[in-house]
């Protein structure tokens, strides 16, 4: 009976172990995934910022008339006009759908996008800037949509997201947030 | 179970869990690595925020901004710039040079060098991280359109 009792309780603790050391594998394999989809995450939103910045925003105003650059300008979206890549002038429209996806549509027709912002609040963010001669600096332009013309420079504050896996909940997500800013040279001239 | 067994046993548990320790520390050092990368990612782009604001204010000179404008404004500039909780520290040098970017004191030639260092403490590590140093700093030349 002695050894019955001694067999029962070295399974009951070896069953312990294992499940213990199993779970920590499991949790030490989960983090380490989490780890690689923020490197594929960091990757993919760095080329996306990289084309918004220098295939769209660099070329606010492009070819057009003066104070004809920019024709829309709030917190979550922006629309200008531009000769993207070439004579013809299109509308340029960056916001985010209804999925809270940043998309870019150019006349009208989705070009860019969608991609999947996070589902904090501000997740996409413009705030536009003019310039200050007596101060040398930038100043933000309060109401920017109706003083549009007076808009030099954006800053855009962006956080993409991508749903992984948590061992707790299940569910998990990586964020990669970027700040970056554009001036429209185009504008300036 | 004798005495000898059972220390044999819990020795076995001890070297065991030093795998996990070290498989949980290296993923530690590689998430740390990941992140590092992400804030200097930032900071670059803090960077090239101020090298964009200068050719710009260039390109709009004789309204606000004079070429000369450019040494004074910048020489020991200093500013701060927060993302996501971190706070960037910005610092910024500029310098008379030639065409190439070697420093001069001839200030007559129409080039000026911009110095620029960013450094940040990430939660992740204890260490500061710099995006360019006093001693290695991110460098660009800017020529007078005048």
């Amino acid at each position: 009976m002695g050894s019955m009792i001694n067999v029962i309780g070295a399974t009951a603790i070896g069953a312990m172990f294992l499940l213990t050391v199993l779970g920590g594998i499991f949790n030490a394999q989960a983090i380490a995934y989490n780890a690689q989809m923020q490197v594929t995450l960091t990757q993919i939103s760095e080329n996306v910022t990289e084309i918004l910045n220098t295939y769209y925003l660099s070329r606010v105003g492009l070819g057009v008339y003066s104070n004809d650059g920019i024709t829309y300008a709030s917190s979550d979206s922006l629309e200008f006009n531009s000769c993207l890549d070439g004579d013809t002038e299109y509308i340029v429209l960056i916001t985010k759908d209804a999925n809270d996806d940043l998309v870019v549509y150019r006349n009208g027709t989705l070009r860019f996008g969608p991609f999947n912002l996070s589902s904090n609040t501000d997740n996409l963010k413009f705030t536009y800037f003019k310039y200050d001669s007596a101060t040398g600096g930038d100043t933000e332009v309060a109401s920017p949509n109706a003083n549009r013309d007076d808009i030099l420079s954006v800053e855009v504050d962006i956080e993409f997201q991508y749903q992984t896996y948590k061992m707790e909940t299940g569910v998990d997500y990586v964020r990669h947030k970027i700040k970056f800013w554009s001036y429209f040279k185009n504008l300036y001239l | 179970m004798g005495m000898i067994e059972m220390l044999s046993i819990l020795i076995a548990v001890v070297l065991f869990s030093t795998i996990l320790i070290a498989m949980y520390n290296n993923i530690s050092i590689a998430m740390d690595i990941v992140y590092n990368g992400i804030y200097q990612l930032q900071g670059q782009k803090i960077t090239n925020k101020y090298f964009q604001k200068i050719e710009a204010e260039l390109l709009g000179q004789g309204d606000d901004f004079e070429f000369s404008n450019l040494y004074n404004t910048y020489n020991s500039y200093t500013d701060t710039e927060t993302v996501g909780n971190i706070l960037y520290n910005i610092s910024m040098q500029s310098s008379y040079c030639d065409s190439v970017g070697n420093t001069v004191s001839d200030s007559t030639l129409g080039f000026r060098i911009i110095d620029i260092s960013i450094w940040c403490s990430p939660p992740t590590s204890s260490d500061t991280l710099w995006i360019g140093t006093s001693s290695n700093p991110i460098q660009k030349v800017f020529a007078s359109y005048e």
